[in-house]
């Protein structure tokens, strides 16, 4: 209870997830320095010309395109300039006006290619400005550890996006367990896995088990089983390896792929979670639940034998 | 004389281009591709357990 009523209640700014993590990246148009923080002001020079990658790459690759529609109409102006007669002249005009378009229209068709091949080339030639920008932006987010851990917290997501490290994800969580975590709120959860077994990692998950089930999914219970036995030896230990098993209710795939977790904490689940898995069960008798179909049965007729909610659809012996 | 030459010289010149571009095009990159390689590039030697 202490440890609830000293997080801080905050309101997240939604994130805004893109189709291409590159798209959240950006450049300075004068600097050519890299963030992926900051709207129009550029963290480095200061100035407000910061404009999205992908349409720095355009810049560079219409700029290349209207380099070679330069050349051509160069050569197409030596040409008539050095005709001897107006015929000659004429024609001459005329076959650089229908080269040079033949050209435009070639560009136009190729346009959304050659800014690709662009936006390659930029990351390629400013592998250090992005990896420095990035460093940058880290170093600016940590600067908020102490005074805005909201602000900090936001900034470090942002850089997760491309920054796919431990480091940071475990300062994201040591953040996210200051914050009074709501139903609402913009979470996640598998960016956030770890590799090794980190016991905030853990608690995060005990929280969203309780507010957000839906985020619990395959890795996240493939990395619970994995360190089943150093969770035990954690505060709350077992009551988050429960409430994990009452998030697997929610599937039948989830309880049939975890049955072991499942059947190991079945005994503690709260009433409705074991409800769910107790009607589960019933429902499809010829699943291979392994040894979780006796244990459920088992603790039904221990604590459920004679609650009403069980006998609505429980009219069957359930004799192990 | 020299005029056909330079138009010869600006034929040569846009026939390239375009085949150029048309080789682009037919190895175009895919956004997938570039972000995968972008992300490869920012990982290779941070991510470390």
């Amino acid at each position: 209870m202490n440890k609830r009523n000293s997080k801080t209640p905050v309101f997240l700014k939604s994130y805004d997830k893109t189709k291409y993590r590159y798209e959240k990246l950006k450049v300075c148009k004068k600097c050519h320095a890299f963030t992926i923080l900051g709207d129009t002001t550029c963290p480095n020079c200061g100035k407000p010309h910061l404009i999205p990658v992908e349409e720095q790459a355009e810049r560079n690759a219409k700029h290349a395109m209207h380099t070679t529609v330069l050349i051509a109409v160069c050569i197409g102006l030596i040409s008539i300039l050095l005709s001897s007669t107006l015929l000659q002249m004429v024609l001459c005009g005329i076959a650089s006006i229908v080269l040079i378009g033949v050209l435009w229209i070639v560009q136009r068709n190729v346009l959304d290619a050659e800014c690709l091949r662009a936006l390659d080339k930029l990351f390629h030639a400013n592998e250090k400005n992005v990896q420095d920008g990035i460093i940058h932006d880290y170093k600016a987010a940590i600067d908020n550890w102490d005074t805005d851990k909201q602000r900090c917290y936001e900034m470090l997501r942002e850089i997760s996006t491309l920054l796919h490290n431990d480091m940071i994800r475990i300062r994201q969580l040591t953040l996210l367990q200051t914050f009074l975590l709501r139903k609402d709120m913009d979470l996640e959860l598998e960016p956030l896995l770890v590799r090794k077994y980190e016991p905030v990692l853990v608690e995060y998950i005990g929280e969203l088990a309780k507010i957000k089930r839906d985020l619990i999914k395959d890795r996240t219970f493939q990395y619970i089983m994995a360190y089943e036995p150093e969770i035990m030896g954690q505060e709350q230990g077992r009551d988050i390896l429960t409430a994990v098993a009452g998030a697997t209710v929610r599937m039948k795939h989830y309880v049939r792929s975890y049955s072991g977790l499942v059947r190991r904490y079945a005994y503690n689940l709260p009433k409705d979670r074991f409800l769910r898995l107790y009607q589960m069960i019933e429902q499809y008798p010829n699943e291979d639940w392994g040894r979780l179909s006796e244990e459920v049965m088992r603790i039904y007729t221990e604590k459920y034998q004679w609650d009403p909610d069980f006998q609505q659809k429980g009219q069957r012996g359930h004799t192990i | 004389m020299f005029a056909y030459v330079f138009i010869g010289i600006l034929f040569l010149f846009v026939i390239v281009k375009c085949i150029q571009y048309g080789w682009h095009r037919k190895k175009s990159l895919d956004p997938a591709t570039i972000d995968k390689a972008l992300l490869g590039m920012l990982n290779s030697e941070r991510d470390q357990a």
